[in-house]
This record gives C-alpha cells, sequence and structure tokens, in this order.
C-alpha cells in the first residue's frame, strides 16, 4: 500500500515536472537577471577592449562580430588586417531577408545584438525605423561626414542624424548582350544605343520590331519587376510625404509599367528567381537592369561568357536600387572595433582601393576626385570602361528619391501586383491601383492612400 | 478482368506513382552534379560533371561541422524526447494518481498554442540559465514534447495488457524494470515511429536555430546551406547538394525503420 501511495507520489512529481517544462518550452518565464548584456541599453560602445579610437592601429585588440548574408570582400579585408592586425572579424551569417526577424527577436529577449550588421537596401527602413542604431556622429565614432557625398546624409540618417554608412555605390544603368544589340537594333555601340532609345516610348517602338523580327524569340527584358526596378528608380518624385501617399507619383510608375507589358516586350519571369537568374546565360533576352553591384554579384556569375555585354544610360536616364550599408547597434559590445572596420573600408582612400579590387566602389568621395580611379573593367564587359559609364554618363543623370518604412510596405504590395500585372494582361492600372491601396490600408492603417 | 491482367493495371499504377513520388529525389541528385549557372536552362535528367566543384564549395562552408552538429542535436532530442514521452506514456496510460485526467489535458492543451508564441520567452529563459552558446537550447524543446507524450500514452493504453504488467509486479518486478523489460517490448513501433519524427523535425528546424544560434561554429544544416551563396547569386547547384547529403540521414533512418513505423502509425486502426 504504501508502495503504491510512493508510486503515485512519483508519478505525480514527474507530470508536474513534465508539465512545467512543457510550458516554459512554449510559454517561459520574464526572468532578466541574465550574464550577457542586454540589447537596447544605453551605448557602451567604448567600453569594450578596443582601446583608444586616437590610438596608433596595432594599440587595438579584440574580436567584432558582424552579422552579414555574405562573405566579407577578401582584398579590403586582406587590407584591414594588414593595418588592424589585432582586430579580429567573426561573421555570423544571416540571411539578408532574416535580419531583422532575428534582430527583432533578439532585442525582445535581451539577447546579445552584434557589433555590427550589413543593412540589404530592401530592409534599410524598417531596421532604421527600430531605432536601435548608434548616433555615428557621437564619440567615439565622430563620422567625418563631408567624406561621404552630399546625398548620402539624407539616405541613412534618422531625426537628422547619420545612424549607417553606404557601403556600396548603387547608381544603375542597363546592361546588354552586344551580339544580340548588333543583330536587332544594329549596333553595339553604347552611346549609339543611348541615342537610339533616349525615352521608354521609343524604347517600347523598338522593342515591338525586336519581337517582331525575331518571331517572339528574343524579348528586350526577362521580367517587368526588371522594368519596374527602373521606372521605380526614375520616379519623379518620393511615393510618400510622410504618411501621405502621392498617387500622382504611383500612378505614373503603374501607368508605364503597364504601358511596357501590354506592348508584349517584356517576358513573364519573376524576378530573382533561379530561372531569372539562368536568363543572364541564355540569349533570349537583350537587356537587363544593371546597377554598379550587377556585374560581380549577378551577370558575372551567372553567364560564364567573357565580353558578351555592353553597358548603357537607361531610356529616360539613371537610377538608384540596392545597395548595403553597415551600421553599429546600440549597446554594442565592441562598436569601436567594428567602426574601424567601417571607417577602413567606407571612408578611406586605402579602403576606397581595396574595395575596388573586389568589384566594390565605395562612397568615399574624395577617391573621385582622381578620374582615373572611376576606369573599371569587368570580364563580362569585356574593355568596356563601365566605371566611367557608371560614375560620369549614369551618374550624371541620377537622382536620388527619399524613401521613409512606408516604402516597405508599397514594396510588398507592389511585388503582389507585379505578379499579377504579368499573369493577367487585363489587370490593369485602376485594378492596381484599388489593390495597392486596399494593401496599404490592411497592412499599415497609418497610411492616408487617398 | 483476369488476375494476370489486374496485377498488371495495378503495378502500371504503383510503378507511374513511383516515379512520380521519386523523379523530384532524383532530380535533386541530378542537379547537385550541375554548375548553377547549367541548372535552369532545360530540365536536367542526366548527371553532369560538376559534383567535383560543388562538393568542394560544400566543404569550404565547414559542412563537416555542421553536419555533426545537426547530428548530435537530432540524435540527443530524439533519445530524450522518446525516453521522456515513453516513460510519461507509461504513467499516464497505465497509473492511478491524483490529478492524473487533468495534467494529462494540461499537456494537450501545450499542444494548441504555436510555438512561435513562446520563441522570445524561451530564448530569455535560455539566457536565464545560461545555456546560450551551446546547442542545448536546439534539443530541450523536443524533451517536453507533447505531441510524443499524447502519441505514447495512447499506444500504451491500447498495446500492452495491464494483466501482464500486474503479473510481472506479481512476480516482484519493480516499476522500472516494467518499463523497460515489458512496456519497451510492446511498443516498440511506436517507438521508431516517433524517433523519425522527432529526428526529422529537428533536422529540419530553422527558426530555432536562427533565432537561438550566435556563433557560425554551432550552426546547423537549415543555417549552413542558406551560407552557400550570397544575397545576389545564390549557388542553388551547391545548396542542392548540401541538402542531398543532409537528407542521407533520414533516408537511412527511414529505410531501417519504416516497416515499424508504419506498424506505428496504423496501430489501433483496427480493434482487435
Amino acid at each position: 500500500m504504501i508502495g503504491m501511495k510512493r508510486r503515485s507520489g512519483i508519478a505525480v512529481l514527474t507530470c508536474f515536472v513534465l508539465l512545467l517544462t512543457l510550458l516554459t518550452a512554449c510559454g517561459g518565464s520574464g526572468g532578466s537577471g541574465a550574464s550577457e548584456k542586454p540589447a537596447g541599453s544605453a551605448s557602451n560602445a567604448g567600453a569594450g577592449d578596443s582601446g583608444s579610437s586616437s590610438g596608433a592601429a596595432d594599440e587595438l585588440k579584440g574580436e567584432f562580430v558582424l552579422w552579414s548574408w555574405e562573405p566579407e570582400h577578401p582584398t579590403s579585408l586582406a587590407a584591414f588586417h594588414q593595418k588592424y592586425p589585432n582586430i579580429k572579424m567573426k561573421v555570423v551569417n544571416v540571411a539578408a531577408a532574416d535580419v531583422t526577424k532575428k534582430l527583432q527577436t533578439t532585442i525582445a529577449s535581451g539577447g546579445e545584438l552584434p557589433d555590427v550588421i550589413r543593412i540589404e537596401a530592401g530592409q534599410k527602413a524598417k531596421i532604421f525605423d527600430m531605432n536601435i542604431l548608434e548616433n555615428l556622429e557621437d564619440p567615439p565614432y565622430n563620422t567625418d561626414k563631408s567624406v561621404l557625398f552630399d546625398y548620402d546624409f539624407a539616405a541613412f540618417s534618422k531625426d537628422g542624424h547619420l545612424i549607417a554608412i553606404p557601403d556600396d555605390m548603387s547608381v544603375g544603368g542597363v546592361a546588354y548582350i552586344k551580339p544580340l544589340a548588333k543583330q536587332y537594333l544594329g549596333t553595339d555601340n553604347p552611346e549609339e544605343l543611348q541615342k537610339l532609345l533616349p525615352d521608354w516610348n521609343t524604347f517600347i517602338e523598338k522593342g515591338k520590331e525586336v519581337v517582331r523580327q525575331s518571331g517572339g524569340k528574343v524579348k528586350m527584358f526577362p521580367s517587368l519587376g526588371d522594368v519596374h526596378t527602373i521606372l521605380r528608380g526614375q520616379r519623379p518624385g518620393p511615393y510618400f510625404d510622410g504618411n501621405k501617399l502621392n498617387t500622382d507619383v504611383l500612378r505614373k510608375v503603374l501607368t508605364d509599367v503597364v504601358s511596357v507589358r501590354d506592348s508584349g516586350i517584356v517576358d513573364k519571369m519573376d524576378q530573382w528567381t533561379p530561372a531569372w537568374n539562368a536568363a543572364f546565360g541564355t540569349d533570349k533576352y537583350i537587356f537587363a537592369m544593371s546597377p554598379v553591384w550587377m556585374p560581380q554579384y549577378v551577370i558575372g556569375p551567372n553567364d560564364k561568357n567573357r565580353s558578351r555585354w555592353g553597358l548603357m544610360v537607361a531610356p529616360g536616364g539613371g537610377y538608384i536600387t540596392g545597395g548595403s550599408s553597415h551600421g553599429i547597434p546600440k549597446g554594442a559590445k565592441n562598436g569601436k572595433l567594428a567602426w574601424k572596420w567601417i571607417e577602413f573600408t567606407s571612408m578611406t582612400q586605402e579602403g576606397a582601393e581595396a574595395q575596388k579590387k573586389d568589384g566594390v566602389f565605395t562612397h568615399f568621395k574624395k577617391a573621385y576626385d582622381d578620374k582615373t580611379f572611376t576606369n573599371w573593367t569587368w570580364p563580362s564587359f569585356g574593355d568596356q570602361d563601365i566605371g566611367q559609364k557608371y560614375f560620369v554618363d549614369i551618374s550624371a543623370s541620377t537622382k536620388s528619391v527619399p524613401e521613409n518604412v512606408n516604402d516597405l510596405v508599397l514594396n510588398d504590395a507592389m511585388s503582389i501586383v507585379l505578379q499579377t500585372f504579368a499573369k493577367d494582361s487585363k489587370f490593369g492600372v485602376e485594378e492596381a491601383m484599388a489593390q495597392i491601396k486596399k494593401e496599404l490600408k490592411a497592412k499599415a492603417p497609418n497610411i492616408d492612400a487617398g | 478482368m483476369s488476375h494476370t491482367l489486374r496485377t498488371a493495371t495495378a503495378t502500371t499504377v504503383v510503378a507511374v506513382l513511383s516515379v512520380f513520388a521519386l523523379l523530384p529525389f532524383y532530380i535533386m541528385v541530378v542537379m547537385g552534379t550541375y554548375q548553377n549557372e547549367d541548372l535552369f536552362k532545360g530540365i536536367v535528367l542526366l548527371p553532369s560533371t560538376y559534383l567535383l566543384e560543388n562538393l568542394k564549395t560544400v566543404a569550404a562552408s565547414r559542412f563537416d561541422l555542421v553536419y555533426m552538429n545537426s547530428l548530435i542535436v537530432s540524435a540527443a532530442s530524439t533519445v530524450l524526447s522518446v525516453f521522456v514521452s515513453a516513460f510519461a506514456g507509461f504513467a499516464f496510460a497505465k497509473h492511478e494518481f491524483k490529478y492524473k485526467n487533468k495534467i494529462f489535458t494540461a499537456v494537450l492543451l501545450t499542444m494548441m498554442i504555436p510555438g512561435q508564441l513562446g520563441l522570445v520567452a524561451y530564448v530569455i529563459e535560455m539566457r536565464f540559465i545560461g545555456l546560450t552558446g551551446t546547442l542545448l537550447p536546439l534539443i530541450l524543446p523536443w524533451v517536453a514534447n507533447a505531441f510524443g507524450i499524447y502519441w505514447m500514452t495512447q499506444y500504451i493504453r491500447s498495446a500492452v495488457p495491464t494483466e501482464v504488467l500486474e503479473s510481472a509486479r506479481i512476480d516482484g518486478c519493480s516499476d522500472i524494470a516494467v518499463f523497460f523489460r515489458i512496456v519497451m517490448a510492446f511498443i516498440y513501433p511506436a517507438i521508431t515511429t516517433l524517433s523519425l519524427l522527432v529526428f526529422l523535425w529537428s533536422w529540419n528546424n530553422y527558426l530555432l536555430p536562427l533565432i537561438v544560434i550566435n556563433k557560425p561554429e554551432l550552426f546547423t544544416i537549415p543555417l549552413g546551406i542558406t551560407s552557400l551563396g550570397t544575397a545576389y547569386r545564390t549557388d542553388l547547384a551547391a545548396q542542392i547538394l548540401g541538402l542531398t547529403i543532409g537528407t542521407l540521414p533520414v533516408l537511412i533512418l527511414f529505410a531501417l525503420g519504416s516497416k515499424s513505423f508504419i506498424r506505428g502509425l496504423t496501430a489501433g486502426s483496427v480493434k482487435g
């Protein structure tokens, strides 16, 4: 009897312990007596083992943690290690689209944030809005804003303070397959093509001829998303004034996208899919959108052929898209060491030269005073000086359009609309406007969509 | 319809269905032998010559370490989950104690709470205990596995005769000995089924490692595979090869335990 009772007691106890574990696995406690430094607390960026920022390079010692989705550029990393031999970098690989998710959970749980985050352009507004990044104008960073381009300040600031430093240029042109351009447009010379295709109306008319001549086998772009990326960058003004949607600007972009779609000169692929990547190696599409990072990251890796591509100004002028920046989270233990990495790679002549060897052009303004700095060739483009094309011809026709966190919500709505545009030829501008307004209302009620 | 014709028709249908089921797996294996740029130029049915290069890419990402981490996490999760679930199931199914039904209901209720809801609290808890920076936070959620307890309770209720347990006790067997010597023999199919399921769930888990793991040396396969490429150029061929290699343990386990797995799943379907 006693044995039975004891067994029952043990069973009840076991069940309670088990249930407790189950509940904690699902619910957990709100304990906060952790030994690690909580995120989001007051800055202690200089409190690590980083030494003095004014000290000699080899006095700085320690390791900083970077969250990034790609290996850092090898030449610039080697140059950095040569200058700062005692600073080590530890990269934690976090997919670009997962950075905000991991940040939010880490902050909510009081976990330890990294010392520096690589911020992809598409996530920038969201991360900026989280208010977790250090003001880089304050000590110990003391950013010298004059070394960057003037437009960088607006693009990488929040509440009038610089909170991230741009890593790579993101001005964009249009790349084209030279043999196809020669065959269907009569020339593969970039300047002649620019004269031939100065605006989107002419581009559409020429595109119709190309499709007709090729019997539908060759089109101008693989995806309507490419066209939209260019048209969005060329829009006449920002999509939002604070929380108010500029419907005229949105309608103009949508109208232009629909005009291109209805002309039948663009294929129906979704952008950034494996099939879209593979299209660069085919002979089906003459043109591809091509921001500065595209030759290194997309065209080169996806097309083994050398010297097959040319670069020109897009119809309607240059545009800005993509790119990434670096920000230091508040409370970073070794923010000062991380800052040395940002400063070296993005704000010095040595860094700019090292990054260029990796195919990256930084925003260090002074480097561009030397006209030869922009001389840049890339195997896919043969001997064309694409640096000259990007930083002289295309830059001259490019303007930066301010964005805020509402642009992210609009981007989500737009990606659905673009897919519908491609699949349903009857889906027009008014339907798209209505769809976008509905999405904005559902996802961000604070937006005045008109 | 003659017997031969019926057999031939059934065989043909099964063969066609098998092709549909196995073709994606075959294509996955073949895709790992191609260069990334050649993957989408057409349907790939024959192996290519790029396997070694893709293997080098996979090896360069310290895949052996990632693989070992996944094996440790999944094996430990499976063993602990099955052990605790079987023990708890035995208590719920074959013992009478105060509040038994209420506790069992509470266990079932925890199954209704989506795991994502408790994620932040779980990370806080792990920090509080001081387990961050280890693989344990990836193992512990499986140890207290409500589904496993429910599964084992139901199985033990229907598959283990109480009379056999009582006979063992009359012969002087302790409760622990009854569990290991008698109950375990009856619930072998359920153990196999639960082991395979927990191993698979743990092996494929992405969200928890993404949130909890901050050291590259602790990455598991789902995290390791995402690092094979860059933001703009995903090396899909290398990733697919990584997936193929990552699928092997699960395949081997299913091959070894398929009979018991099916017996475990179909247990109780026919009232005996």
